[in-house]
């Protein structure tokens, strides 16, 4: 059963009668229960539901056929979605208490379309702070190597998914928090065109960019998430997708994104250049394209984000600013010294900056660049962690709206993830996921699975005695650690 | 940037928190500020046009 990883191959092997939607829901909480005491990626496990819905699943399959090839999957959220009846608490103290009324509009589409809801995934606080350790729950870990940051702000949906617990996870990307949580731990993450699925039911950021997205070990399956996101009907879902190959695709490559506006790592760099060659050697036409320089670009999505993060906080910040992160607040407040002007600026200049990106695809099908500058840096080290900060290419296509998928390219010497970027016209998310799709069989990064799995299912180290080995490794520059209190079930 | 251009906000206090970050929060906003306003893309929007209203469905959000 350990080849149905992903949501074909276990769509298949429901349709073959190869295995049945309570042998994957089981297998998926067996894996949550050893590996997540080594990875934090769980706030809440759902499993009683889980179970209970596997075994509808099952029966609906067995009369009637699935619905689509969501049917039986299992999935985990961002802890920013409302689920109904269960918390949404933004890894936040101050949303401890919250329990959804509703679910969130795209959680009922990948409900109606048979998907199993298993529980909740790590964020930073509100999607906005970084890994912290003064919140109720610690920060989620690398499956690749679990003294490594797994990116965020989804970063639980990033090692989640790459540990293989749940076949796919929902995150919001507003800086690029699905996107720098899928390079970080080696698997696909999708941002779609800005506004395209209803953000109803989810914790805001950013109104102006905000946007939901898709993190799964595939390529395929994250564009079936995507379809039902988008609220395709389910008679499109069945249809496999198909890639045309590279043949008469063009390319453009944002190189100085990352060899001169800012300078990627040297294997980041190889990789991605060895990439581009692997979809030339295979028929795609190579261009260079010019973009408006990455800095002023990620400056001007910060003065968005920032004010309008401030914006929501701000009765908050005055009245229970303690009840925050350190780093959230450190993240937010600069939010209440932009100007208006400024930020109305910044806002004139997003149509600015999309008209140039928008032209850059004028005459190509995508655009490649990186996603990150480098590998993501140990947790214990937290000055190089805020370095990482604004190490990166993907604020830009916040600013742009246009859909942005990150896809893993190779290994670092150190055995963590690489990754590139591959950027689409709006609501052509289409063209992204063919030429993703097309590199993804030439080299298929995204379906190595971490090593370190094997040993996380025999260990079966209690969540206590890691966290405590966590507690003595780690740097506390904000207070004291405290243990997060295991897996709850509903 | 000068002096009297230093972005200001109403008093802000953080109940229980050290003011320091307030400070802090002030000087990062200050350096972004600052990058933004030199960045070579403010040139992008003429100062006249500016002052003309976009088109009619102009708003990528609309």
């Amino acid at each position: 059963m350990d080849d149905f990883d992903t949501i074909p191959e276990i769509a298949d092997a429901y349709a073959q009668g190869a295995v049945s939607p309570r042998e994957i829901m089981q297998r998926s909480l067996d894996r949550i229960r050893q590996r997540d005491p080594h990875l934090n990626a769980f706030l809440e496990v759902a499993e009683a539901h889980a179970l209970d819905m596997a075994a509808q699943a099952e029966a609906e399959i067995r009369s009637r056929g699935p619905r689509g090839p969501l049917h039986g999957i299992p999935f985990a959220l961002k802890d920013i979605f409302d689920r109904e009846g269960f918390r949404t608490t933004a890894q936040s103290r101050l949303l401890a208490r919250n329990v959804a009324r509703t679910s969130a509009t795209c959680v009922a589409r990948l409900e109606a379309a048979g998907a199993i809801f298993v529980g909740k995934l790590a964020t930073h606080e509100f999607a906005l702070g970084g890994p912290a350790y003064d919140l109720p729950a610690p920060p989620a870990r690398n499956p690749w190597n679990p003294a490594h940051f797994t990116g965020g702000s989804s970063s639980g949906s990033g090692a989640a998914v790459a540990a293989r617990m749940v076949p796919f996870a929902l995150g919001t990307d507003t800086g690029g928090s699905v996107r720098n949580p899928a390079a970080a731990c080696g698997i696909v993450g999708m941002k779609p065109t800005h506004g395209s699925i209803p953000v109803g039911g989810i914790v805001e950021l950013s109104r102006s960019l905000d946007t939901v997205g898709p993190l799964t070990p595939d390529v395929a399956g994250n564009e079936i998430v995507l379809r039902v996101l988008n609220g395709s009907p389910m008679g499109d879902l069945v249809a496999p997708i198909a890639t045309t190959g590279l043949r008469g695709q063009r390319i453009g490559v944002i190189r100085r994104f990352y060899r001169t506006d800012m300078q990627a790592a040297p294997e980041m760099t190889e990789a991605i250049e060895t990439a581009i060659e692997t979809l030339a050697d295979h028929g795609a036409e190579i261009v260079e394209v010019d973009v408006p320089p990455l800095q002023d670009m990620a400056d001007c999505s910060r003065i968005i984000l920032i004010s309008e993060g401030y914006a929501l906080h701000r009765n908050l910040l005055r009245t229970r600013a303690v009840e925050y992160s350190a780093s959230t607040r450190a993240r937010l407040l600069p939010g209440a010294f932009i100007p208006a002007a400024d930020y109305i600026r910044a806002r004139d200049l997003q149509h600015h900056f999309r008209a140039r990106i928008d032209a850059a695809l004028a005459d190509v099908d995508v655009l490649i660049t990186a996603t990150n500058m480098e590998t993501p840096a140990r947790l214990d080290d937290p000055d190089r962690l805020a370095v990482q900060y604004g190490r990166h290419a993907r604020a830009p296509f916040n600013l742009t709206g246009h859909p942005a998928l990150s896809i893993p390219i190779g290994f670092s010497a150190t055995g963590l993830p690489l990754a590139m970027q591959i950027v689409g016209r709006h609501q052509d998310e289409r063209s992204v996921y063919r030429i993703a799709q097309s590199y993804h069989r030439l080299a298929p990064h995204a379906t190595v699975a971490p090593p370190g799995l094997d040993w996380a299912d025999k260990a079966r180290k209690p969540r206590r005695n890691l966290a405590a080995t966590i507690a003595l490794s780690v740097a506390q520059p904000t207070g004291g650690f405290i243990v997060c209190q295991g897996v709850s079930r509903s | 940037m000068k002096n009297g251009d230093r972005p200001c906000a109403d008093a802000l206090t953080l109940p229980g928190c050290d003011p320091a970050e307030v400070s802090q929060a002030r000087e990062a906003a200050a350096q972004l500020l600052d990058r933004f306003r030199r960045g070579r893309s403010q040139d992008a929007i003429e100062p006249i046009a500016d002052l003309v209203s976009p088109a009619e469905g102009a708003d990528q959000d609309g």
